[in-house]
This record gives structure tokens, sequence and C-alpha cells, in this order.
């Protein structure tokens, strides 16, 4: 697969801040096209500092970001870069600019000065693909959390980004808020081949990942596929983040002599205990 | 709610004053008020009268929502018609008592000024149902789009963006503001009594949140808005495009007899009082 | 013996529109000192409508609280003396601190209050104790805190009125894990050290599993459960039913015994878990 996004050895670090504790130093790491990626990490972990440098929103002190072959840091190709890496942020409210939800979603299209036509057309194909076309012409303040957020991501689609970086969509949403913004990122993913990175500290959100990586204290501590990420519980308790339950019970039982394999979802789980009781 | 309270007022019912340009519905207002003003008798007046009722009723709101508008005025109206009462003193003497002399005059003075509000307010009532907040700041962008001739190309679109920033975050900051309210009041603030000096102190633990939460937003929805490539007005294009059609042409046309009609009624008061003995 | 108690709450939104929704429904509970009652439900459940009314910033249609065997809407001089009484912490209370201090902010309550100076400095001190605060952070804007330092902040405001009922509308809400555990911990130690009634409105059955000792489960404005945490559990399919979520080793347990194996459904931690598989695997191997 080929390389989108190349962070390499950057430094990160906020002015003014006696604590100073989201700092990037010598970071490394590489996303790939079409894949789709989890970050996770408590808060303070880095974890957002680094999502905010992916799309040239803020600039490494050292080293370099490379977007689809552009250094984030040539300002003249400022608008590429955010232009070919979308991104969605934590609070639904503070990311709709207009009044009406189809206005919103071509917010970014006008920006970029796209023809009439074709804007009208991307805006119908974008709220589609979220499930809010019915919406199109709700006020932003009238829909759900989880409403909300999904125009935002519509309104990302719409410019027709090569990557779409995620910052905690779900945190301040509801269960049903969270399940619908996860069913749009998974579609997003599979079905339109857009690369995927999603920050965030819900394990079952990262548990659905092609790759999860595991971020303390402004560094990697972790990076791989989900079932291997998650076999690691001392790492990711160090981290400050939780292990999925069945996962947990999987490690538990292995050390009780019954080992029913690396598990990640619920599903896994009865599957593997139905068997394991049957085999008596 | 008091979120569902917004200043737009935007009633969709579909109807041909909705699907007029908003363009040609905000000029036609500035001149109805400016027409309001120089409509110097009752005849003018009626005639602007007659256009406004047509416009009311073809915009197939009820009239009651209207009518709120005008009991919202009221006490307005009331002092207005007052002060005109009391300040004119020409004609046939109605009343002498004490300081206060009601003449005809005064009275017809009143009435006339008591209409002139009606139908101002009336008039951008039409304007405020049939016309979304986002259409007429798209309007008043349009008509002042000239002024990049003269270097403001910017400004204009500047303030058309801080408009439209406004109208969307206005709901979301009353229903802040009722959320903090609520959030000191659990902690004992007490916003309705005391001095007057108390009651501001007593605001200062709403108003500091509100105010750092709006900073806060600002910041975020800054960053949101670069990240879909927001570089200000130039080279944007427009989604809702806004186009005459005919059905403009025929307001306009309208609207033109009606002004004339105005004008000639100003002028032609009286021959037109001899033709019509019975007023 | 009860110190809050709800009977026949009613309320309801949009009256005298067509579109009049019931948010709460003959809705009637009681809680105990010393007991954590976790308010489970969808948005729009009622729950948020529910925990208002009971400290007073919204007035039910129909019913009465009872605070102490009082109205608090007939028997109290004003509704303050009842705020004072039952402590309401806000959905993402972070956004109502205002003072230069986080000293000064857990103050203001305790101020509003009308106690002497001594008294308020003592009550913040204890405040700040039992959500964790170092003095450093204490004089401190709060503005300068971390999320999860402003979020305590917050809550020692409330907890420096020494409510008996501590009411939280989803205290943990964008909080990580570790802030989110130690968040629920102090709710805990609050509870077992004043032996106050604490009621916490979550949307995790999973956190609230951890913390409370009785569920109410709201669905559509009416009471669908009030219970024991095991026993709420035991109906797993129905809360899964009304679209709740129910922790993952209870779903494990539901599937398990569809499939005909005897795990107990009230199972929702993953200890219990753990030893109910290895009882009955040891069981079956015998």
């Amino acid at each position: 697969m080929d390389t989108l996004i190349n962070v390499d050895k950057i430094t990160f670090e906020y002015e003014n801040d006696e604590l100073s504790i989201d700092v990037l130093k010598d970071f490394s790491v590489e996303f790939k096209k079409g894949q789709f990626t989890a970050v996770l990490g408590h808060n303070g972990s880095g974890k957002s500092t680094l999502a905010k440098l992916l799309n040239g929103l803020l600039l490494p002190q050292s080293g370099k970001v490379t977007v689809d072959g552009i250094d984030t840091a040539d300002e003249e190709q400022s608008i590429n870069v955010k232009r070919t890496i979308g991104m969605v942020f934590q609070n639904p409210d503070n990311q709709l600019v207009a009044t009406v939800v189809d206005e919103d979603v071509a917010f970014g299209l006008e920006n970029l000065g796209i023809p009439h036509e074709e804007m009208v057309k991307r805006v119908d194909l974008a709220l589609e693909s979220v499930g809010m076309l019915e919406f199109k012409k709700s006020a932003p303040h009238k829909l759900s959390g989880g409403q909300k957020q999904r125009v935002a991501i519509a309104g990302i689609i719409a410019m027709e980004p090569k990557c779409i970086v995620f910052d905690e969509p779900t945190a301040m949403l509801d269960p049903r808020g969270r399940k619908e913004v996860i069913e749009v990122i998974l579609k997003l993913c599979r079905e339109k081949n857009i690369t995927v990175i999603l920050i965030t500290h819900y394990m079952n959100e990262a548990a659905l990942a092609d790759r999860a990586i595991v971020m303390d204290k402004g560094k990697i501590v972790l990076d791989g596929e989900p079932r291997e990420v998650f076999t690691h519980i001392d790492i990711l308790k160090k981290a400050g983040l939780d292990v999925p339950q069945p996962t947990e019970l999987a490690a538990e039982l292995k050390s009780r002599g019954i080992d029913l394999g690396n598990i990640l979802s619920v599903d896994e789980c009865v599957e593997a205990l139905t068997k394991c009781f049957s085999e008596e | 709610m008091m979120s569902d309270i917004t200043f737009g007022q935007f009633i969709d019912t579909g109807s041909f004053l909705h699907k007029l340009d908003p363009r040609t519905k905000l000029l036609s207002l500035i001149a109805f008020i400016v027409f309001v003003f120089v409509a110097g008798n009752f005849l003018s007046l009626g005639l602007l009268s007659i256009i406004l009722l047509l416009a009311i009723f073809s915009s197939k709101i009820p009239v009651k929502m209207y009518l709120k508008n005008l009991k919202a005025i009221l006490p307005i109206l009331i002092i207005t018609a007052l002060l005109n009462v009391f300040y004119t003193d020409n004609g046939m003497i109605l009343l002498d008592w004490w300081i206060f002399t009601v003449t005809t005059g005064g009275v017809f003075r009143a009435l006339f000024m008591a209409a002139r509000i009606i139908l101002l307010i009336l008039s951008s009532a039409v304007l405020s149902y049939t016309t979304s907040p986002t259409s007429l700041t798209g309007a008043i962008e349009s008509l002042l789009k000239p002024l990049k001739y003269i270097g403001l190309g910017n400004a204009v679109h500047t303030m058309a963006m801080t408009m439209t920033i406004a109208l969307r975050f206005i709901p979301t900051l009353i229903e802040e503001t009722e959320k903090i309210m609520n959030a000191q009041k659990a902690r004992g603030a007490n916003l309705d009594s005391g001095n007057v000096i108390q009651r501001v102190k007593a605001l200062l633990p709403i108003l500091i949140p509100l105010l750092i939460s709006s900073v806060r937003r600002a910041y975020e929805l800054a960053e949101a808005m670069e990240c879909r490539c927001y570089n200000g007005g130039e080279g944007r294009t427009k989604y809702r495009l806004m186009r005459y059609s005919r059905l403009d042409f025929v307001a306009a046309v309208v609207l033109l007899f009606v002004f004339s009609g105005v004008i000639l009624l100003n002028i032609f008061e009286e021959l037109v009082l001899k033709f019509i003995p019975f007023i | 013996m009860a110190v809050i108690e709800a009977k026949n709450l009613v309320f309801t939104y949009g009256q005298g529109t067509p579109f009049v929704t019931h948010a709460v429904n003959n809705v009637s509970f009681c809680v105990n000192r010393g007991e954590i009652i976790g308010i489970i439900g969808h948005t729009g459940s009622g729950k948020s409508t529910i925990v208002q009314m009971l400290n007073g910033l919204i007035c039910p249609e129909d019913g009465v609280i009872l605070l102490d065997n009082n109205n608090i809407h007939t028997d109290f001089k004003n509704l303050r003396e009842v705020r004072f009484k039952v402590g309401l912490v806000f959905q993402y209370p972070e956004y109502q601190l205002f003072e230069e201090t986080a000293f000064k902010d857990i103050a203001y309550g305790p101020r509003n209050m009308g106690l002497s100076e001594n008294e308020i400095y003592d009550r913040v001190r204890y405040a700040a104790k039992s959500v964790g605060l170092t003095d450093e952070l204490l004089e401190k804007s709060p503005f300068d805190l971390s999320g999860g330092e402003k979020r305590r902040v917050a809550i020692a405001g409330i907890i420096a009125m020494k409510p008996d009922v501590l009411v939280l509308d989803e205290p943990t809400a964008g909080l990580d894990p570790k802030g989110r555990d130690t968040i629920l911990s102090l709710i805990k130690n609050y509870r077992d050290e004043t032996n106050a009634a604490v009621i916490i409105v979550s949307h995790s059955m999973e956190d609230m599993a951890k913390t409370a000792d009785k569920l109410l489960v709201m669905n559509k404005g009416k009471i669908e459960m009030f219970d024991t945490v095991s026993s709420v559990f035991e109906n797993a399919e129905r809360l899964t039913e009304i679209g709740l979520d129910i922790p993952e080793v209870t779903k494990i347990a539901v599937e398990l015994n569809k499939k005909g194996f005897k795990i107990p459904k009230t199972i929702y931690t993953v200890a219990d878990m753990r030893d109910a598989i290895v009882s009955l695997k040891g069981g079956n191997g015998l």
C-alpha cells in the first residue's frame, strides 16, 4: 500500500505552557492509503496535537509532515493539504457555519470555488452518504448531536478528501449518536475507500480499525492490528485506557488455563466459549 | 423552549411571496417604507394599505401572526398617538380640559401617525415571515456587491459571513445562557432580588462563563473553517444562487404603479376628493 | 429512611401545540441516605427533567417532591434553601466556572448560603480534599486547569455546600477512562464519608453497574425498572429491547444462556464472569 501521510521525526511543543504535557519529540509515523487507523490515548497523550499536525493546522517546530508528497509547511500548498486531509472535530456545534444544513455542507465547496451545478450534486451525494438527506433544509440547532456530527462529516466528504481525520468525534455524543457516527465512518472507509484516522479513547471503536496506535506521553507505545494490540493489557492500562471486556475476560480465562485465543468482540467471545464448552 | 425563539420569524408556506427573490423583497420593503413617509394624506396611505393587505393575504400566513406583531408595539402606538393628539392644535376643538386640548386636527394627525407605524411594522413582518434570515443575508451581500468597485468587496463579504455565523449561533448561545443560569441557580445564585449593583454583580457568574465559552466556540469554529479551506471572500462560488424571475418583474411593475399612485394622490388630493363627494 | 421522595411527577413539553410530549409521566421513587442511584435512559427519556425537578429548577405540573418529608415547593422559605440541600451538578459543569481562582469558585455556593468566612474556608478545603485537588491547584485560575481538573473543581463547588442529596447529570461525559474512573470513585468516597444520598444520571450501563447500588431505568418518560443492579440485569433482554446498552460481559452471558449454558444473566463484571465460566467448565469436567 502507498503511504499517504508521512510524519518524519517531528518535534512539537506548545509555547507559553509551563506544563507542556502535550509534546511530541522526535516523533515518526506513517499512514497508508485506504487504511482505517485508530489512534488511542488518554487526554494529554498528544493524540489531538498529532491530528492537527496532519493537515497543517499546526506546523512542527522541526521535522517534516508530508501529505501525498506535499510538505504541510509549504504555505502555497496549504489549501491543497487541507483539501486532501479533511478534519472532523469533537464538538459538533462548533464546526457548523450555516443556518441551513445543505448550505453548511456547501461551505467548503464554496471556498474551493466549485461551480454551482457540481456543488448541488456533491451536497446531495454527501448528505445521502451520511443518511441526512431528509434533513437537507433543517436548521442545525434542531438536530441531535449525532445528526449534527453527521452533517459535519458530510461537509468534509463533499470536498472529496483522500483522508479524513476524526478528532474524538463521539466524545460528546450519547450511545445512539455514537453508533450513528461510527457506522458512517466505517462506511466511508469500506465503501468509499477514504483513508480514516480516528482519534479516540473508546476501545470498542478502535476494535473496528485495521490498525491501532496507542500513544502515551507523546510517544507511540503500541502499534499494530487491534487484535494484537489489545493483548497488551498492562501497557494499555498504564496508558490510561480501558480494555474491552471480552478481551479482558479472555485474558483472565487464559490465566486460569482456558485459552480462547485473541478475542475482540462479544460475538467472538460467545463463539469461542461455545466451542470451549462443547469440547467437553 | 427558549431556544426556539430567533429573530428570524421565517414561516415557509410556499406562497408566491416566498418565491420572490429576496433582493426584490428587500428593495420593495425599503421603497415601501420611504413611500409610507412620502404619503401625505389618508388617500395615499390607503392605497399603500390596500397593497399591503394584498401581500399579507397572499403570504398564506395566519393573520393572527401579523396581529401579534402589532400587539407587541401597542404601547408605542398609544404613546405616539397621544403625543400627537395633545401637541396638535388646529381644527375644531373637541375637548378642552386643564392643560389638555383635543382638536379634530389632533385626532386626524394621531390616527395618521398610528397608521404609518402600523404600515411600517406590518410591511417589515411580511418580509421577515416570507424570507429566511439566510437569504436575507445573501440579498444584502448581493445588493452591496457594487461596493467592491470602491475597494470594499472584502468588507461586504466579511459582514455577510459575520451575519450568517451570528444567525447560526444565536440559538446555541441562548440555550447555553439558559444552562449556565440554571447551573448557577443550583449553586444558590440569586438573580432576581437586590438593588441594581447587586443584580449586576449577580450576573457576572453568568456573563463570564458565557463570554469564555463564546471565545472558545469562536476559536474552534475558526479552526474548523480553516480546515474547510476558508480563505476569505476571494474566489468563492455561491451555493445559493439568486435569480430574478418573471414574478419579480411583475412585483416590481405593480409596486411602481402603486408608488406612482401615491405621488399622484399626494398632488391631486383635492381633485380626487371632489370626485368622491361622500368623503 | 428516605431523604428524598418523588411522588407521581408529571411534566409535559409543548403544552398547547400539536406536539405535546410527556417528558415525565407519573414517576415516583424514593432514595435513602447512603444510597447511590443510577438513572439510566436515552436522551429524551426524561432523566434530565427529573433531576432538575429534584432541586426545584423545573416545577412539576403534577406530583410532589419531598425532602425529609417536606414538600420542596410549599414547606421551604424559598427554593434556594432546597438547592443547598439537593446539590445538582450539571452536565459539563466546568463551563460554569467563572472566578479568578479555583478556591473562589468553589466558595461561590457556600458564600451564597451566607456562611461565615471561616466556615467558607473550611468547606472549600474540605470539598477540595474530597475531589483530590491540591493547594497549589486551588490558587490557580480554573481556566488554566486540565479538563479533568476543571470538572473536579466544579463538583467540589457543589460538595462544598454539603448537600444531603448529591445529584450529578452525566458526570463523566467527554472524559477519558482515567478521568472517568477518578470521578466515579470520588463520588463513591463522598457517599461513604457523608452518608449522603447520591443520584447519578448516566448513559453508561457499565459505569453504573460499577458505581450504583440501585438502577432506575427510564423509558419514554416512565420508570421501566427500579431495582438493585443485578436484578435489573436479570431483565437484560428488556434493556436491549428499549435500546439501552448492557455491559459486554452481560451480553456474553445472555448469548450463552440462549445456547443453553447456565451462566447467570445477572453478571456484569469480568471477574464474576471468569469465575462463572471456570466453575461451569470445572463442573462439566467432573
